[in-house]
């Protein structure tokens, strides 16, 4: 075929072989119709544009951090609810996903295990001129003040600790005891914590009890010893003063991670302690009693309650604790710096840690101050500043929000949707084949116009998988809209070129072609302008959002390059 | 093929104009009572899979325990059932749970099966939310018809009178609505009084209001309830019945050098085609959503199959006969205040 003016044609079958390349290889994302999954709806006790946001961000954080497959997170247009979708029905995952979307964060700062100020007591200095944060390059700043008795306790917390460390927690587990095995706890015992280049003095068994203030208890497993692989993370200090952060108060928290997270290395060498005598696990479970009884109310471990020596797990039963397994992979590191998901953080909710600089540290009361620190890139800066912002404020989230929807859809019934999808659109293209080939009585045009439809099918489902696009019921409903419309117009086109049956002969010489295409065109045009407009506001409806999307999709698609491949076809065969 | 003359060119083309008018106007009252889903009214719907085989007896003993209303669909697996729970009542957990446990579902399997509500409240803002896309939708639908059939500076001129005529009420005091409402009419009697440009982007315009008012009045009548993915299928409607008026307008006004019956019964020929396709593809949903319950799909094929039914007439009998009205005046020049300043 001659390609330059067959390139349209060309283009097509590109973009089919594409397209069927992209759904082979990266594949198609189905929605929770299909895959299964619960949806959610909050309502905000107070709407507005600042409040959404804000808890959008918030909830995304959160749940984000709750390790689920797939979190979405969609504000609505109203202003007041939120939409969340999340890819599990398991109930005791959409119990935690519950808690998580009731409860508030709750912030803490610690000086070395001392409280220096909490969520309700900390705040963003909004009133100061330029802001609450401030980014220069990639430093970047973030402007605090304190109320209440927090003033007088950072200032006690940090009397004479320069360049010590002060940690912030979000949702700190205080209620909790961290329950490990023998080898995990030597393995703790035997490695360095370091949160930014600063931070020395302590292993990850000490930050555990004494910086966090969360118990650890550790059981004997008997005569399974576990083989762990173990990668303590240490940096070398590497002092990198910045004069110009010491800003005019003085007061300057500095967070380094960033900085040290480059020069990151790993340091093979470990120090197993040698336990004196075997742990009885008798005593374990006294004192694990013991804790139960002054109020602790659950505990955190690693492996399945299941794996708990049994006189532990009689004292879950006796005070009905809660059990939290935070899974631990052998080759994983408990703690690596910069990293916000590494063991020791999501137990802790460790959220970062900054050192103390001079000015801070004299005993006298600090109501204002500044947390600093350097990031690899202004974006990076950006990033850090918004979940400082989030970590600061979620303890004090200005609005109550309810669950006030809750949908499960289970895998079964989607699996089942799915099928019937196919079938249905089996069924579709033979009934609409039907119809063309009674109409037309030609099986080239009938072939033509039937696969034209059925690559536009595979174009739409091929940019879905471009863009990672979730296909939900509402999308296939939009397929089906745009795939529908697609034909018609390819009828358009069809009967405004051969003009169905055109008997006179002498018709035939004056007839022109390209003309006859113009005016299908314009029709063609007009009809999908109308379509896209009119899908345009349905955007706004988060339910039909995938149907407005692939409708708006599907008609640009066959407008732009199955159409005019089409006309091409049946400029061909007339 | 002149089975559209052949069928239609006995009847005064007037009468036919305005029959689709009296249809949407008889079904109006069905329309405006339209039931709604429990997406809209609020309340409840259970999903269960379970490795039971259930009865229809037991699954409705269940239900009809805590609602006196509802509907149910159950559906047997290989390995045991799926039920599928509606009902505008609110189906307590408590009392789900009772019944279940009454057939000899174990805790276990009770403790998986949450019922979700749709509280009335919510429901109602989404109807809001719904209707208001909808008319934006078909504002923005009406404003490009209205400029692709711009064949005349006479549109440009009535426009901008309605425009001032509008905005001069509402500085008045007038309400939105009013001063609207006004304007269009002297937009479209001006137009009318010079070359009658309008009337393609009207006739186009009206034939998918009069679409979605029969739809909606059949389905009512049928006492479907109208649920959110109606609405998406309403505005499916809208595309589809745009492109039929849309290609009836452009064959009847450009091919000028055609008797306008033979333009109207070429364009008929390729209009059935293209609804044929559409009912074909929308009876594939309603066959296969017969043996499954995905209510979804099948209130769009419901919403269509009605819808493209009615465009059926109007498209045929409305827009054609306003086309015939606006191509004879338009060639005879026999409008009395006609003055042609502005004609092209």
């Amino acid at each position: 075929m001659d390609f330059k003016n067959n390139w349209r044609i060309w283009l097509l079958v590109l973009a089919v072989v594409l397209s069927l390349a992209l759904v082979g290889t990266k594949g198609l994302s189905f929605g929770i119709d299909f895959s299964g999954g619960t949806e959610l709806k909050m309502e905000l006790e107070e709407g507005g544009q600042e409040n959404i946001d804000f808890t959008t961000r918030i909830l995304k954080e959160r749940l984000n951090g709750m390790g689920l497959k797939s979190v979405q997170v969609l504000p609505e247009v109203d202003k007041k609810h939120i939409t969340i979708k999340v890819s599990s029905t398991d109930p005791e995952e959409l119990e935690n996903v519950r808690t998580i979307l009731h409860q508030q964060a709750f912030f803490e700062q610690f000086v070395e295990g001392e409280l220096c100020s909490r969520g309700d007591e900390i705040y963003l200095d909004v009133a100061r001129p330029g802001g609450s944060s401030d980014i220069t390059g990639s430093r970047w700043s973030i402007y605090v003040k304190t109320r209440g008795a927090a003033p007088q306790r950072c200032g006690l917390a940090m009397k004479d600790k320069e360049g010590r460390m002060t940690d912030l927690f979000l949702d700190r587990p205080k209620e909790s005891v961290i329950v490990l095995s023998e080898d995990l706890c030597n393995l703790l015992g035997s490695t360095d914590f370091a949160n930014n280049q600063g931070d020395i003095g302590y292993t990850q068994m000490e930050f555990l009890e004494t910086r966090a203030n969360i118990s650890v208890l550790c059981y004997n497993m008997g005569s399974q010893g576990a083989d762990e692989d173990d990668e303590p993370d240490e940096e070398e200090p590497e002092p990198e003063a910045d004069p110009s952060i010491l800003d005019e108060l003085g007061i300057v928290f500095e967070d380094e991670s960033g900085a040290a997270n480059a020069t990151n290395t790993t340091n093979g060498t470990q120090e197993v302690e040698e336990p004196d005598e075997p742990i009885d696990n008798a005593e374990v479970g006294a004192q694990l009693r013991a804790l139960a009884e002054a109020g602790k109310k659950g505990i955190i471990t690693t492996a399945s309650e299941i794996s708990l020596p049994p006189e532990i797990r009689e004292v879950i039963g006796d005070f009905n604790m809660t059990v939290r397994v935070v899974p631990k992979e052998p080759s994983e590191a408990f703690h690596s710096i910069g990293t916000e998901d590494s063991w020791i953080e999501i137990v802790t909710g460790l959220k970062s840690t900054l050192t103390i600089q001079e000015g801070l540290t004299h005993g006298t009361p600090i109501d204002s101050s500044v947390f600093t620190g350097g990031a690899s890139s202004p974006e990076e800066a950006r990033k850090i500043v918004d979940a400082y912002e989030i970590w600061l404020t979620s303890g004090n989230l200005p609005i109550k929000i309810n669950i006030v929807m809750e949908k499960p859809n289970l895998p079964e019934f989607g699996a089942r949707f799915l099928n019937y999808s196919v079938i249905i659109g089996l069924i579709a293209i033979i009934l609409v084949g039907a119809v063309i080939a009674v109409r037309y009585r030609e099986p080239k045009i009938s072939i033509f116009i039937v696969s034209i439809g059925l690559s536009e099918l595979i174009l739409i489902l091929g940019f879905a998988s471009l863009v990672s696009w979730e296909l939900d019921l509402a999308a296939v409903a939009g397929i089906i809209a745009a795939i529908g419309t697609g034909v018609d117009h390819q009828v358009v086109i069809t009967d405004e070129t051969l003009r169905g049956e055109r008997p006179k002969g002498e018709e035939r010489k004056i007839w022109d072609v390209k003309g006859a295409i113009n005016r299908a065109f314009f029709i063609i045009f007009t009809a999908a302008a109308t379509t896209v407009v009119a899908m345009l506001p349905l955007m706004s409806i988060i339910d039909l959002k995938g149907f407005a999307f692939t409708t708006i999709i599907g008609v640009l698609i066959g407008i732009m390059i199955t159409r005019p491949a089409y006309a091409r076809i049946v400029e061909l065969i007339t | 093929m002149d089975f559209y003359s052949k069928t239609f060119g006995k009847y005064d083309y007037r009468i036919l104009t305005v029959i689709p008018l009296l249809i949407a106007l008889l079904l109006l009252p069905a329309a405006l009572n339209m039931p709604l889903g429990i997406d809209f009214v609020g309340g409840t719907e259970v999903q269960i899979v379970t490795q039971r085989t259930l009865t229809d007896s037991q699954v409705s003993g269940v239900v009809y325990s805590c609602v006196s209303d509802a509907s149910i669909s159950l559906n047997q697996l290989d390995k045991g059932s799926s039920v599928l729970i509606k009902t505008k009542e609110d189906l307590t957990k408590e009392c789900l749970d009772k019944g279940l446990s009454g057939i000899g579902f174990t805790d276990e399997e009770i403790a998986k099966i949450i019922p979700s509500t749709f509280r009335p409240e919510l429901g109602k803002i989404l109807f809001e939310q719904g209707i208001q896309v909808f008319i934006i939708a078909l504002a923005l639908m009406a404003i490009i018809v209205f400029f692709a059939f711009f064949r005349s500076l006479s549109i440009l001129v009535s426009g901008v009178a309605g425009l001032a005529v509008a905005g001069v009420l509402h500085i008045l005091g007038f309400s939105m609505l009013i001063s609207g409402g006004a304007g269009l009419l002297v937009l479209l009697f001006l137009n009318l009084f010079m070359d009658m440009a309008v009337i393609p982007s009207i006739a186009v315009i009206a034939a998918a209001l009069l679409d979605i008012t029969i739809a909606i009045g059949i389905l009512s009548i049928f006492g479907i309830e109208l649920s959110l993915a109606g609405v998406a299928a309403l505005l499916m409607l809208i595309g589809y019945s745009v492109d039929t008026d849309i290609m009836l307008a452009t064959r009847t006004i450009t091919r000028t050098n055609k008797p306008f019956s033979e333009n109207v019964n070429e364009a008929f020929v390729t209009g059935i085609t293209m609804t044929g396709t559409t009912l074909a593809a929308m009876s594939s949903i309603i066959v296969v959503t017969s043996f499954l319950e995905m209510a979804a799909m099948a209130q769009i094929a419901y919403v269509l199959v009605a819808g493209l039914v009615a465009d059926l007439c109007t498209t045929w009998f409305m827009t054609a006969g306003l086309l015939r009205w606006y191509t004879r005046t338009k060639q005879r020049g026999s409008l009395k205040f006609k003055f042609n300043l502005f004609r092209d």
